[in-house]
């Protein structure tokens, strides 16, 4: 086992810079987890956790101890599983999408080193490498995001997202540390085995460890505050975005808390925050998708809402379903976005909303897909989303930890997401072609094709989910989450749902003077969802501007003769120091030799006084 | 006893060797060098390591020296009375210091040894330091770095062919 | 009646083997033409060979001849070291040989005869043993310094190398006779056992002695302030000699190094520590400082070596087994860093010899990517970055030094690391990041042999970085 997953990094790893071969790295890859998950699948549940496959004891030297080890777990299987898997698919679409590029092997190669980072981080075995695994999945988010270098706006949104994602590092080193001084290892099965003698719910440590993790899940899933890089990171690639944003990196946060779910459990405060933010992500990125009219955008904040749920899901204790709901909107939203990249591609790089309409005719498998994706998106009865998004929405209510809040929240973004959703969908499908000078094009083959395995997967996966909570629990101390029949609150959300759908109906179907009236009606509150609440401009305010403001006067007063010129001096001192000794080798023998009888006798000068 | 003779023949090892130092003329400086390892011989007997001070006289005395000779007149070295024996550019400072330096140091070991009481020399058996010794120790005890040395040799030599060579096909 | 010595050749077989076989290169270039590759080939057998028999006696120390020669796991590693860095200098000598028309047989000889005095040094538990091993190793790389006869440079890095050698030899005699006069033995155990009582302790002989010693064998490391020798003589020397002179000597004359002061004279480290301390700190600024400007790689090489002796100099200072370990450890990884870098100088060295500058490579990485890509991994390695061998090698270090509380010196060893990516990421940022000037282009001169070299040596300082597992666990028994 521990050999073949090697030589599995190690095919990710190859480059080579053709299409195929990237591909069938990352298809080997999905074969190899296939395989570990049947062999998991053969193993009693009480058995499949905690195999640590040590592939190299790395370092050694007194306490500190680092192996080179993989966890093979149900959850890092699972977590595998989705990532070589949707992974592949998108490599199989870039082929497609990316057909065009010049620089085609240089994304390929990135796609590849970032399956790769995100393999490490899912199979880390300690905690070490999970950073490693994080660091470079932010590395390679980075050069995937500004992969049009020549795009001012991706080049400042690749910096962005670099930046929010170290600040995410820097949380997850310091708890690291934390870690280690507490638990005297970096190893997930010391950690967790130790963490529910040494510690009472909530004591100190505990939640200083949890919380810290916290800030490298939030950068990493784009949770508030830490949200504003996911949105701008759509000017990457549109296969990028469905590969970061929504199918693999973004739930690197999501995974952390379910692997470190006995960390989280014994920190029930950190459980309420992460409940909290979940759900006011939720809602709070629902409300700006209402009105953007980018189409990618539209998803990106709809990805921000999924994700929100899925916090909210791991926050009352459901790891399970949050893990549940990650898979399912691994699929459905890795299908919108390489349908939209399909729309895009077929408007020639087209994304305003706006401009489009009527494809439904033009480019029907696009058309299928993103109505599938759609309704699943919405949680639309027997879709993949249903189960997944329905079990959370009612956990709100009935977990232990749930409360009326918490459902709210939920219920609401449901609605929200019904409008949303179906607003991208009438503009972009029915209706008649409102740009003249577009010509779209169905899609090639390798494009579609993905299309349909996603939408296959978005239809049936909800129906594994009962297999799903059961195969993780071993991971979660056992138990299955109770599945809570609720047929009001079901019905609820469902109402909801379809009143937003409704609602967007109808706004696609009144004529433009009345959306005009009700557009007049609600500008106020129209103007601030679409500046997304102002949080741009708020950090621009509060953060920005203020530290412009310090920047300006520190550059004044202190860079220019403060720091600039002690790192000058500095610089140039090394330099004079450097060329000192230059001209001390001054290439006479005899001046060699003064030398060493120099030095002879300083020693022995210091050893007689000393 | 021994004092007596030692303090003569060391005053004169060292006054040799400062004339190795100073003398202009290098046959001069030659034959101050095997005076003064005739002297160290001297001090070899002394204690009781007759067959180095033999060896002393052979070797160093006798093969070196004829050595040195022969090069001295195979490159007719003049007197070198062009040579400027002032200090050389830069170095005056760092010279001084180090000789300052020295004295202090030597003055300090002057002092520690004096200090100390006088170490009581180890036993030495009645055949110390005769051939028959050294030749049993260097057959026994010593016998692989008597074989090691002559490796030494052989690299040394085949060095000082290859570096000499005129030819080299 | 003499009693027969009590011989144990079996100790003694790497020693034998590579004697033999440098006397049969030795005899076999009398008859053979002008092409030498027999030689070449006969030299690896011999090395390969020598590194096999000295397994022959297990790994435990086993003392032979009198107490003056042991074979233990330090001296068996060491010994497959040497032959690694003997093999890797042999086999990049061949084009390069080749190519400057240095056509002397006995140069493959000399490197063997070197190496047997290596493993004596490592080998050697007598203060007189290791002074045989110190000169039969500085006497063969004097030679092997001045090989390019014709070139002025050769020459003098050999005179130079040598006025300085014996210059050093005197002060390492002359310790060692004071330790054996303070003492009254050459037996590095029997020394230790004197020193444990404690009445010698402070003897001023005693401590001259050591002062002395630390003198000659700062020189014999190239450590500051007695340093000043290597950076003319490294750029002198025919470049596969720069490499060889780099690693295998230094890795033998700090084994010799260890061997006195850690198992002879650890007793009075009180006197000792305090010095190597400083020496070391010197060390690793003089070599880091010093290659920051230097624009020539030979040269840069060379600071960069001193750097590295510094930070041998600290696994010394922890005096612990894990600082054996660590040494040994490093001895190899540098050992291939080391060969790596100096066979890609070589292959893309000038035709008429000159070597390359900094700036010379600019543009390399786009040219010729493969080849940059291993320069890369040998400075990053050389720098200290993981997962490269570099920096297992200084983490094992620098947690033997912390180990024994040198809190200090492992602050100012990592601070010198950084210094130190100032200058290897100066060459990275020209391969990369720079267009060449001028029309001058890059030829590598791809001799399979070369090539085989870099390869080892990428393979080497990968593979140690990232399991160092196995070789750690030898290198601690």
């Amino acid at each position: 086992m521990g050999f073949l997953a090697l030589s599995f990094l190690g095919a990710v790893l190859d480059k080579k810079q053709v299409g195929l071969v990237a591909c069938s790295a990352v298809g080997l890859a999905f074969l190899v987890a296939f395989w570990a998950l049947t062999d998991l699948m053969n193993l009693e549940p009480a058995e499949r956790i905690g195999h640590v496959e040590v592939l190299y004891p790395w370092i050694t030297s007194g306490k500190f101890h680092l192996d080179l080890s993989v966890l093979i777990d149900p959850l890092s299987v699972f977590m595998l599983m989705i990532i070589t898997g949707v992974g592949f698919v998108i490599h199989v679409y870039s082929i497609g999408y990316m057909n065009d590029d010049p620089e085609y092997s240089r994304f390929m190669s990135y796609m590849n080193l970032f399956i790769f980072s995100m393999s490490v981080l899912v199979m880390a075995a300690d905690f070490f490498f999970l950073i490693v695994g994080w660091a470079l999945v932010g590395l390679a988010s980075y050069l995937l995001i500004g992969f049009y270098s020549e795009k001012r706006s991706a080049v400042l949104a690749a910096r962005k997202a670099f930046v929010m994602n170290v600040i995410g590092d820097v949380g997850m080193v310091v708890a690291a540390y934390v870690i280690f001084q507490n638990f005297g290892s970096l190893n997930y099965v010391d950690v967790f085995a130790k963490a529910p003698e040494m510690y009472l719910p909530n004591s100190d440590a505990i939640l200083l460890i949890t919380f810290l993790l916290l800030v490298g899940a939030f950068a990493k899933s784009a949770q508030i505050p830490l949200h504003t890089w996911l949105p701008d990171a759509m000017e990457g690639p549109t296969p990028v975005s469905a590969l970061i944003h929504a199918a693999t990196m973004v739930t690197a946060g999501v995974y952390l808390i379910a692997r470190c779910s006995v960390l989280y459990e014994l920190a029930p405060y950190t459980m309420y925050l992460i409940a909290t933010v979940g759900g006011i992500t939720a809602i709070f990125a629902a409300t700006i998708g209402l009105v953007q009219n980018d189409i990618k955008r539209v998803i990106a904040y709809s990805t921000m809402s999924q994700l929100g749920y899925m916090f909210l899901a791991v926050g009352i204790g459901m790891f399970g379903l949050g893990m549940f709901h990650l898979m399912t909107h691994a699929f459905f939203k890795a299908l919108l976005f390489l349908s939209a990249g399909s729309v895009i591609h077929g408007m020639s790089g087209e994304q305003d909303i706006r401009k489009m309409g009527g494809l439904m005719a033009i480019m029907p498998l696009t058309f299928i897909s993103f109505l599938i994706g759609s309704l699943s998106l919405i949680g639309f009865p027997l879709t993949s989303g249903y189960f997944s998004k329905e079990a959370i929405i009612i956990s709100a209510w009935h977990a232990p930890m749930g409360n009326i809040f918490f459902w709210g929240l939920a219920v609401v973004t449901a609605g929200l997401t019904g409008f949303y959703s179906f607003r991208i969908f009438f503009f972009a499908f029915m209706g008649k072609q409102k740009d003249p000078n577009a010509h779209p094009h169905e899609s090639p083959v390798v494009m579609t094709l993905p299309l349909m395995i996603l939408a296959f997967l978005s239809l049936i996966a909800g129906g594994l989910g009962h297999d799903v909570l059961e195969f993780l629990s071993p991971v979660f101390g056992g138990h299955v989450p109770p599945h809570h029949e609720d047929g009001l609150l079901e019905g609820i959300t469902l109402t909801l749902g379809a009143v937003g759908v409704i609602a967007a109906l109808g706004l696609y179907l009144t004529d433009e003077e009345r959306v005009k009236f009700v557009k007049d009606m609600l500008l106020p509150v129209h103007e601030i969802l679409y500046r997304k609440y102002y949080i741009d401009e708020l950090y621009d305010f509060f953060l920005v501007q203020p530290t412009k403001a310090i920047g300006k006067f520190l550059e004044e007063k202190a860079e220019r003769q403060g720091i600039d010129f002690v790192v000058d001096q500095v610089a140039e001192k090394v330099k004079e120091t450097s060329e000192g000794l230059s001209q001390w080798q001054s290439g006479k023998v005899r001046v060699y030799a003064l030398n060493m009888v120099g030095g002879a006798v300083m020693i022995l000068m210091f050893l007689v006084f000393y | 006893m021994e004092l007596l003779i030692f303090y003569p023949i060391a005053a004169l090892a060292v006054v040799l060797a400062l004339f190795v130092v100073f003398n202009k003329s290098p046959i001069g400086s030659a034959v101050s060098l095997i005076g003064l390892m005739l002297c160290l011989a001297g001090v070899f007997i002394g204690l009781s390591a007759h067959f180095v001070a033999i060896l002393q006289v052979i070797i160093y005395a006798g093969a070196i020296m004829v050595l040195f000779m022969f090069v001295i007149m195979l490159l007719n070295l003049k007197d070198d009375d062009n040579v400027i024996w002032k200090s050389r550019e830069g170095n005056t400072l760092l010279t001084v210091l180090t000789g300052f330096l020295v004295l202090g140091i030597l003055y300090k070991i002057i002092s520690i040894t004096l200090s100390a009481d006088s170490s009581k020399p180890a036993k030495i058996m009645e055949s110390f330091g005769t051939t028959a010794e050294v030749g049993k120790s260097l057959f026994t005890t010593y016998v692989l770095p008597f074989e090691v040395a002559s490796i030494l040799l052989l690299v040394a030599m085949v060095g000082a062919l290859v570096l000499a060579k005129t030819k080299i096909d | 009646m003499i009693p027969a010595p009590i011989v144990d050749l079996v100790s003694l077989s790497p020693v034998i083997v590579l004697s033999l076989f440098a006397m049969g290169v030795l005899i076999l270039d009398l008859f053979i033409g002008k092409d030498k590759t027999v030689l070449v080939f006969l030299s690896l057998l011999g090395l390969f060979l020598a590194a096999v028999s000295s397994l022959a006696k297990g790994t435990g120390p086993i003392y032979s001849f009198s107490n003056s020669y042991v074979v233990d796991t330090f001296s068996i590693f060491l010994t497959f070291v040497f032959a690694i860095s003997s093999a890797l200098a042999i086999m990049l000598s061949v084009s390069y040989n080749k190519e400057q028309g240095i056509k002397i047989g006995e140069y493959y000889s000399i490197i063997l005869f070197c190496t047997v005095g290596m493993i004596v040094l490592a080998s050697s538990a007598d203060l007189i043993m290791i002074f045989l091993g110190i000169e039969i190793v500085s006497i063969s790389l004097y030679i092997l310094a001045g090989i390019r006869r014709t070139e002025k440079r050769s020459n003098e890095a050999a005179l130079k190398y040598f006025l300085l050698g014996a210059f050093a030899s005197g002060f390492l005699l002359y310790g060692m006779a004071l330790v054996y006069g303070a003492t009254g033995t050459t037996h590095l155990k029997d020394i230790a056992s004197v020193l444990a009582s404690s009445e010698f302790k402070t003897s001023p002989i005693l401590l001259m002695g050591v002062v002395l010693l630390v003198v000659g064998f700062g020189f014999k490391v190239a450590s500051v302030p007695f340093h000043m020798w290597a950076p003319d003589v490294y750029q002198g020397s025919a470049t596969p000699v720069t490499a060889f002179m780099s690693v295998g000597p230094k890795a033998a004359v700090f084994a010799a190094f260890f061997r006195i002061f850690v198992e002879g004279i650890p007793n009075i480290s009180d006197y000792w520590d305090t010095i190597l301390c400083i020496v070391a700190v010197i060390t690793m600024f003089v070599g880091n400082l010093g290659a920051i400007i230097q624009d020539n790689m030979k040269r840069l090489l060379a600071y960069s070596s001193i750097s590295h002796a510094g930070y041998i100099l600290v696994a010394l200072i922890a005096k612990n087994s894990l600082g054996m370990s660590s040494l040994l450890f490093y001895m190899l990884a540098y050992a291939f860093m080391s060969f790596g870098a100096f066979a890609i100088i070589i292959i893309l060295d000038k035709q008429n010899g000159d070597n390359l500058e900094v700036k010379d490579y600019a543009g390399l990485g786009f040219k010729h990517p493969v080849i940059a890509v291993c320069m890369s991994i040998f400075l990053l390695s050389l720098g200290g970055l993981p997962p490269f061998a570099g920096f297992v090698g200084k983490f094992y270090i620098f947690s033997a030094a912390v180990k024994e509380g040198y809190i200090t010196l492992v602050v100012l060893g990592v601070l010198n690391s950084a210094i130190s990516f100032y200058y290897y990421l100066r060459v990275i940022v020209y391969m990369y990041m720079k267009e060449p000037e001028g029309d001058y282009q890059v030829q590598p001169s791809l001799a399979p042999f070369s090539l085989l070299v870099i390869g080892i040596a990428v393979f080497g300082t990968i593979e140690l970085g990232i399991f160092p597992g196995p070789v750690i666990s030898w290198t601690m028994n």
